[in-house]
């Protein structure tokens, strides 16, 4: 008898430890003006602000939930406490000043030595609020930012806030956007001035604790021209039985001859609905890398798109999607070249395992401006059993006929050709598979830090065991 | 007049890309088309019936609600003896009228027969349908040649739907020069082990046309396969939506989907909408997809100028070496000969 081998799936304990949250300082369950209010008066908001929030909030309740993508039912927002912050929190850039709690689930998770070993500069956000934000003496004397954006919203950038925020992704966007312009809270402000090649990551890692809770960080990124900037997130939560929801928003503006890599390992936990929202502005000549690993979350919506907006533009996306058991993980990701002789490069892997469904969702537009523009994608997935399930619905929308466009996409099985050749090189057959697994996903791998590649791959973890009789 | 959602994407996507569908406000039919000519082969034998009233053809379920509503008959063909000649069937639309023609075609097991259909408006500015249903036995293996020459008035419909026996195989083979709007659908239910289809389409389309297409293979059989190539021409102010579906249903093991699309765009404002799917819910399965969408390379238009070619000469030729490639595959010579006539006339 033949018993098939099986890959194991993610091992989370590492992530599944929880800290009481009684002491913590929420909102009530569920979305009202008064709700919205109250959030907006904690947060000191400014006047438009809270006039900005008072609106989104209109426009949530206008627009119906999606009705192309997997299922949300099991999200009801009259059960998701949208504000909800630590017991003494006051942002801190001493990390000796940081409540034990958290300091104890950031050490857990390894932040502070990442910072340590070779990151520019941290931000911790806990629950709904940033707790710890710190940027090295060199980077800042450089003239780079990097601070909570509520802080930002007051100080001398309240200007440049107010001409970016929720610009890129307006709250009409759609409903998870327009709950977020309601209800956000947290997220970091990150400017790089003119000519500034900041040689390492910053970095911004978000941990939700508390349950039945929504995480809703906004992180406003601007790379000014001529600059370079890598910027890494990192995120998880506890698992709960009830839905947790993440619906941040991350806008990108890439200058002129910028670069900007947005590098993120996803590992939220398998209660959350993670609605989330990315979108990048490339002007003239300027780049930006998405990196993306997602590996955890119940539902996910995410498609980062990148607008290329300025001539000679380039915008290149790098992910890999793990879905296992009870996760229905729809992402991919979206470019319009809106601009000539811009380019875009697409390169995906999926993989469905233990009755987990993957969706591949991209769309390109080349529009009447783009003459010139080039694009590439490629996406590919890999079907470990046969309860899982994964599609791909790339969409390519061209205006113009002056523009390249190439797509190609495979969806198949491990091959036993391979694993025979390399069976017959001295591998067992559980060693071929996972090293096929693992040279499947290297796409991300390769392109991460080190320190993350590794967290990458332990979050795989792509435990092999099987005999074969 | 109803309002139909046409060539329903089976998985839809982001609505703001309007790919999902398309919205068509259709008239209602004032009768059916007489064929201009029909040359019938032997072992076919032709009678009046009904249409099915549970097709599931590529178009949807609209269109054939809209037809029900005026027509419910069908011309039924019953093909039970290899046919070495084509049946072939001709339409020529000469008024603008709105007509409608549904048939069904029962291919018996292990025969063998091409079927020939010419639908030609050059001149009028109707609305026009046609709706085949095909049922392929088992080991049996039809092959539907479709010709489409029409105005840059006139809009057609054209609907099909395949249910496929174990080793039955559907080859189709469709070619569209001009129409101000057309819809292609067509829809295989390969439930038969071992069952097959290839589907080729050509297109020309010029001026202010419009194509939609809508493509699906459903395996639901063990070992089916797949095959699916378009390969086209925009020129002028044309568009082109393609939808190509290849569906790999739980139990499909060993099926194997295959789609290519190649478009070549020659004038600026074109535009082109592709949308290439794979649905996977089986793991022994394979699906591929590829797409090719662009101008002419410029190293090639710079040789074929050097040469004494004009632009519009050189255009001509890349966009007739397509569309014979694709006509390359019907085997009936005398229909070669007459996409041949209509690309000598497609563009004065």
């Amino acid at each position: 008898m033949k018993e098939k081998t099986q890959v194991a799936d993610i091992d989370r304990s590492m992530y599944d430890f929880r800290y009481s949250e009684d002491d913590a300082y929420k909102v009530d369950e569920g979305l009202t003006p008064a709700i919205v209010e109250q959030i907006s008066k904690e947060k000191n908001d400014p006047e438009w602000m809270h006039d900005f929030r008072l609106k989104s909030l209109e426009i949530y309740n206008q627009i119906p939930v999606p009705n192309w993508g997997p299922s949300i039912e099991g999200l009801d927002m009259d059960n998701i406490v949208t504000y909800v912050r630590p017991k003494d929190n006051k942002m801190q850039n001493d990390w000796n000043n940081v409540p034990t709690d958290i300091k104890d689930t950031f050490e857990k998770l390894g932040i502070p030595q990442a910072e340590r070993k070779s990151l520019a500069g941290v931000g911790a956000q806990y629950d709904s609020e940033l707790v710890y934000h710190n940027v090295k003496d060199s980077v800042a004397e450089k003239g780079v930012v990097y601070t909570d954006i509520e802080s930002a919203l007051h100080g001398p950038y309240a200007d440049m806030i107010k001409d970016h925020f929720m610009k890129l992704v307006p709250p009409t966007d759609h409903k998870f956007a327009a709950l977020h312009g309601a209800v956000w809270s947290g997220g970091s402000f990150v400017y790089v001035p003119k000519g500034v090649h900041l040689d390492f990551p910053l970095q911004s890692y978000f941990r939700l604790n508390a349950k039945g809770a929504g995480q809703f960080e906004h992180t406003l990124i601007i790379v000014d021209d001529d600059a370079y900037l890598h910027f890494i997130e990192g995120c998880s939560a506890p698992k709960y039985n009830v839905a947790n929801l993440h619906a941040g928003c991350v806008e990108l503006y890439v200058g002129k001859n910028a670069t900007l890599r947005y590098s993120t390992i996803e590992n939220w936990s398998k209660n959350m609905y993670n609605l989330n929202t990315k979108r990048a502005k490339v002007e003239e000549g300027g780049k930006v890398e998405w990196i993306s690993g997602s590996f955890g979350s119940h539902v996910s919506y995410l498609y980062p798109e990148s607008v290329l907006a300025g001539k000679g533009s380039r915008s290149e996306f790098t992910s890999v999607t793990f879905a296992g058991k009870g996760q229905n993980l729809d992402t991919g990701c979206k470019v319009v070249h809106a601009a000539p002789d811009t380019s875009s490069y697409v390169n995906t892997r999926s993989i469905s395992k233990d009755g987990g469904i993957s969706t591949f969702r991209s769309a390109v537009v080349i529009s009447e401006k783009a003459a010139g523009s080039k694009s590439s994608v490629s996406c590919q997935s890999l079907m470990l059993d046969d309860i899982s399930r994964s599609d791909t619905i790339p969409a390519m929308d061209i205006r113009t006929s002056d523009a390249d466009v190439g797509h190609e996409a495979k969806i198949g099985r491990i091959s036993d050709e391979v694993v025979f050749y390399l069976m017959s090189r001295g591998m067992s057959e559980e060693d071929a598979r996972a090293l096929i697994v693992s040279g499947f996903a290297d796409n991300v791998g390769k392109e991460l830090p080190l320190e993350y590649a590794v967290e990458m791959n332990n979050l795989i973890q792509l435990e092999m065991k099987g005999a074969i009789g | 007049m109803s309002d139909l959602k046409l060539n329903v994407l089976p998985s839809p996507t982001w609505n703001w890309l309007r790919m999902n569908d398309t919205n068509y406000q259709m008239k209602s039919a004032d009768g059916y088309a007489s064929p201009s000519s029909i040359v019938t082969a032997s072992g076919v034998s032709e009678n009046d019936g009904i249409f099915p009233a549970d097709f599931d053809g590529g178009v949807g379920h609209d269109f054939s609600k809209a037809l029900d509503q005026t027509n419910k008959s069908a011309e039924v063909f019953d093909i039970n003896a290899d046919t070495t000649d084509p049946l072939k069937i001709a339409f020529k639309y000469d008024d603008d009228s709105t007509l409608a023609n549904r048939f069904v075609i029962n291919l018996a097991e292990n025969k063998k027969a091409t079927v020939i259909m010419n639908f030609e408006a050059e001149k009028s500015a109707g609305q026009y349908s046609s709706q085949v249903a095909a049922n392929i036995a088992k080991g049996a293996e039809l092959t539907v040649v479709q010709i489409m020459r029409f105005s840059h008035e006139a809009t057609f419909l054209n609907d099909i739907g395949t249910e496929i026996d174990d080793k039955g195989k559907f080859n189709l083979v469709q070619i569209v020069l001009g129409g101000k709007n057309v819809f292609l659908g067509v829809k295989n239910h390969m439930s038969g082990a071992g069952s097959a289809i290839d589907m080729k389409l050509g297109y020309y389309m010029t001026g202010d046309d419009n194509l939609d297409v809508n493509y699906v293979a459903s395996h639901t059989g063990k070992r089916t396969l797949s095959d699916i190539y378009v390969n086209g021409v925009l020129r002028d102010r044309a568009q082109k939506t393609f939808r190509g579906t290849i569906d790999l249903i739980k139990g499909c093991k060993g099926a194997k989907g295959n789609e290519l699309e190649d478009v070549l765009l020659m004038d600026k404002p074109v535009r082109n909408k592709t949308i290439p799917v794979i649905l996977c819910a089986e793991e022994d399965v394979e699906g591929n997809h590829g797409a090719t969408i662009g101008k002419l390379a410029k190293d090639l238009l710079f040789y074929l100028e050097s040469r004494g070619m004009s632009r519009e000469a050189v255009y001509e030729m890349m966009a007739r070496a397509r569309i014979d490639a694709i006509a390359s595959n019907i085997s009936d010579e005398d229909t070669k000969k007459r996409v041949g006539e209509y690309l000598d006339e497609f563009r004065r």
